[in-house]
């Protein structure tokens, strides 16, 4: 069953506009008319995607981009209850920031779209010490390890953590990001991708779980 | 030349605020009116900063130390050398005796307080952008006055050099620190050369009767540099 009448509209509209109050409004009236969930989640989706490449062709801000994220996850977090509900994603990722480095907003942008996009995210913060990046990937059974650092005296940590995921959880792929990284050098810390932004990092982690 | 540390605590007038306003808008790229978000991110950007008005009282510390001796690669004071080839350069050619004035400015921890209230990404993203702009307005108020000051005793100043840019690494922080008992105004330094509270500012700057340049950008010729702040002009 797919929902077409005016409810469904005013959800995309409140989408469009960011407004998460109006858009709180819709979702009780979606599950009161039957609206299937997994509908909702791809409206709520597609309009991320919409707001996405808006930017990727500097159409649009990054607040702009992070009103409708903020908009996108608090959707997503009211309809997860809803009867039919599954995410687009079965997979989980581990993210954090690296020892010695307190900047995290970066981190949390990058874990707010894994969210949106339907992975289950264990988020450690920031200033994580070495040995909790593999235990959380162990434990949660990610398959994605997500660092970020945002300083050069403190990205090269990350040789010492991507050193330590390969010998106890091989099997996880490992995506970094921040600053003062590089594609050349995150290949040299030997990762298996990098994502220069927020809007490539979903790209990049698809390709990297394809392979 | 006075070398004891002192300590300003600036305040964040309304005019201070309207530019502070003007550039965190320039940064967000907001402002314009047009998007869907506009009016929301406008609000937001007005709650950060009737927030950041109402909650931080940013402190500024600094000193001046005369240049004990000066290297082609480093400029040597009592706290320590600068080490910096391009520093170095603007130092050998300034004119009379040089001194090095050492700085930090901060935001505090009540602007971390701020930043971990928030939970909303674009409101953390916002409340970044203007704390970083407040970090660079206060650094610059401090320089328009203590240009002032220097030029009121006959002196000239260049412009404040931070360490991590240029050819001045980020463990150049050790100096400044050394310089200054940062602990007074709330600032510690990462074994990682990280200031916390994070909105922090280090820099120098230099002094003397004659600085023939602002930067030394007058005469570097990496044309291609991202922080370039003047022409080249081969001086000297």
């Amino acid at each position: 069953m797919t929902g077409t009448g005016p409810t469904v509209e005013r959800i995309k509209n409140a989408a469009k506009s960011r407004d998460a109050q109006v858009l709180e409004q819709c979702l009780a009236g979606a599950a009161h008319e039957g609206i299937p969930a997994m509908q909702v989640r791809d409206l709520l989706f597609g309009e991320l995607e919409s707001v996405r490449k808006r930017l990727m062709s500097n159409d649009t801000s990054i607040p702009e981009f992070l009103l409708t994220l903020d908009c996108v996850l608090d959707g997503l977090d009211r309809i997860r209850s809803y009867p039919g509900f599954t995410p687009r994603v079965d997979c989980t990722v581990v993210i954090g920031v690296v020892e010695g480095d307190p900047h995290d907003l970066g981190k949390n942008v990058i874990a707010g779209i894994y969210r949106a996009c339907g992975y289950r995210v264990i988020d450690l913060g920031r200033n994580v010490p070495r040995e909790a990046f593999t235990k959380a990937v162990r434990d949660e059974g990610a398959v994605l390890l997500a660092l970020s650092a945002m300083m050069s005296t403190t990205m090269v940590v990350m040789r010492n953590i991507i050193r330590d995921a390969r010998i106890l959880t091989p099997a996880a792929k490992i995506i970094v990001g921040g600053a003062p990284l590089s594609a050349e050098l995150a290949r040299d810390y030997g990762a298996d991708t990098y994502a220069e932004s927020a809007l490539t990092v979903i790209e990049k982690t698809e390709e990297v779980l394809a392979r | 030349m006075n070398t004891q540390p002192a300590i300003l605590s600036p305040r964040l007038t309304r005019t201070f605020m309207e530019h502070l306003k003007r550039r965190s808008r320039a940064t967000l790229g907001t402002g314009r009116n047009v998007s869907p978000g506009a009016a929301r991110l406008e609000r937001m950007l007005n709650e950060a900063l009737d927030a950041v008005a109402r909650e931080v009282r940013p402190k500024v510390m600094y000193r001046m130390l005369p240049v004990r001796s000066l290297t082609g690669k480093s400029i040597r004071t009592d706290a320590g050398a600068v080490k910096s080839v391009k520093l170095a350069r603007l130092a050998q050619n300034c004119r009379g005796d040089v001194f090095v004035v050492f700085v930090i400015a901060t935001l505090g921890e009540a602007f971390e307080d701020l930043y971990r209230r928030e939970t909303s990404l674009s409101g953390q993203f916002i409340i970044d952008a203007v704390g970083s702009e407040c970090a660079e307005l206060v650094t610059d108020g401090w320089n328009n006055k203590w240009n002032s000051l220097i030029k009121r005793r006959g002196h000239e100043c260049s412009l404040r050099f931070s360490p991590g840019y240029c050819d001045w690494k980020l463990e150049g922080q050790t100096v400044i620190f050394g310089a200054l008992d940062a602990d007074a105004i709330g600032v510690t330094l990462t074994k990682d050369y990280l200031m916390i509270p994070a909105k922090s500012i280090s820099a120098v700057a230099l002094a003397a009767k004659k600085v023939p340049a602002a930067a030394p950008c007058a005469f570097c010729r990496s044309r291609s540099c991202p922080w370039r702040r003047m022409e080249f002009t081969g001086v000297p």
